[in-house]
């Protein structure tokens, strides 16, 4: 889940068919979708997002703990070697989900 | 409460497989935090106790649904099962793998769920295997105006969403017999009433917020809802 881009086949409105979409998303949240052919971008309104974003964040914190620990219950070698890095690196992730929810105001 | 029906849950995930080492099949993207087919499965499972839960899925993506299952879906007993090039055919698929528990009498009801409708509650299903037990078979449906299609039109018209629930032994009957004669219908329901028109098929009134996953908004709606919920089912 800390892609920041995915890309998935969706209905394109403007080229009427399935096509292949580029999403963007901050954090757990979707900023934007692309259509890899007509290049139609989507996206949430700005002032929705940071709100919804700013919603999500306390439960994304309140849950964070159960999901460490199911990480290390899964694989505790795996789960130990990588969380420095992954402490170390989360106010940078966090910087660039701000820096993707606040580009296109 | 959970239901005490011998219950199937059939979630269908069978869309294009990966490509260049990562999949386009949209079943597979994150939701609020969690993959949209994680979603699907748990609320398909949530509510009964003597269910049997299956994806189905393209074989290409079993290594991201092993994986998935793995982290998200932990503590529900999910049997995989290799879809076809059509819906029809991966319920098909599914329904043979079922086959010997449904002749043993061990599956009541089987239900059958587009693995991209995440929304679709835990209330739903059991709602659906309920009707469907009692008489036969149900679906959800929301009723719309027919002048929206054509106003020539004044009879009732309705869209009709999934889970879709049918007495196992039937619907085994009906997919068996659909195989035969090469006849494919465009949803569950079709092929029951193919083969078992007098079977009853309730309508159970549905939620409009049981979107499935199509166009790109239809992600943000998703997003919204669930925060509405405080993201929980």
């Amino acid at each position: 889940m800390s892609n920041e881009v995915l890309e998935a086949e969706l209905n394109c409105a403007h080229c009427r068919k399935e096509t292949v979409h580029e999403l963007v998303y901050a954090g757990r949240l979707l900023v934007s979708t692309t259509c890899s052919v007509c290049n139609t971008r989507v996206e949430h309104e700005s002032n929705d997002l940071w709100d919804n974003y700013l919603k999500d964040l306390p439960h994304r914190i309140a849950t964070k703990p159960i999901r460490l620990w199911k990480r290390f219950w899964r694989s505790p070698t795996k789960s130990v070697s990588t969380l420095p890095k992954a402490t170390f690196g989360k106010p940078f992730k966090m910087l660039r989900e701000y820096r993707n929810l606040k580009k296109d105001d | 409460m959970k239901s005490g029906i011998k219950a199937a849950l059939v979630v269908l995930a069978a869309g294009s497989g990966t490509r260049f080492g990562h999949t386009t099949n949209k079943v597979w993207l994150p939701l609020s935090g969690r993959r949209i087919i994680s979603r699907s499965l748990v609320n398909a499972s949530k509510n009964f106790k003597h269910g049997r839960t299956i994806l189905v899925i393209n074989p290409d993506d079993e290594e991201m649904a092993r994986a998935t299952l793995e982290r998200e879906v932990r503590g529900i007993d999910v049997e995989i099962v290799y879809g076809g090039a059509t819906r029809h055919e991966s319920e098909y698929n599914a329904l043979q793998h079922l086959a010997p528990a449904i002749k043993a009498g061990e599956i009541e009801v089987v239900l059958i769920h587009d693995g991209a409708r995440p929304l679709a509650t835990p209330a739903l299903f059991v709602e659906i295997a309920e009707a469907a037990h009692r008489h036969g078979g149900a679906i959800p449906t929301i009723a719309v105006d027919a002048r929206e299609m054509d106003t020539a039109r004044s009879d009732t018209v309705v869209r009709v969403q999934t889970p879709q629930g049918f007495v196992a032994q039937q619907l085994l009957e009906a997919y068996n017999s659909a195989a035969i004669d090469g006849f494919a219908g465009t949803d569950t329901a079709a092929c029951m009433e193919k083969y078992f028109p007098t079977v009853k098929t309730m309508s159970i009134t549905a939620d409009v917020s049981n979107v499935k996953i199509t166009y790109p908004q239809d992600l943000a709606i998703a997003e919204h809802v669930l925060a509405r919920r405080g993201y929980k089912d």
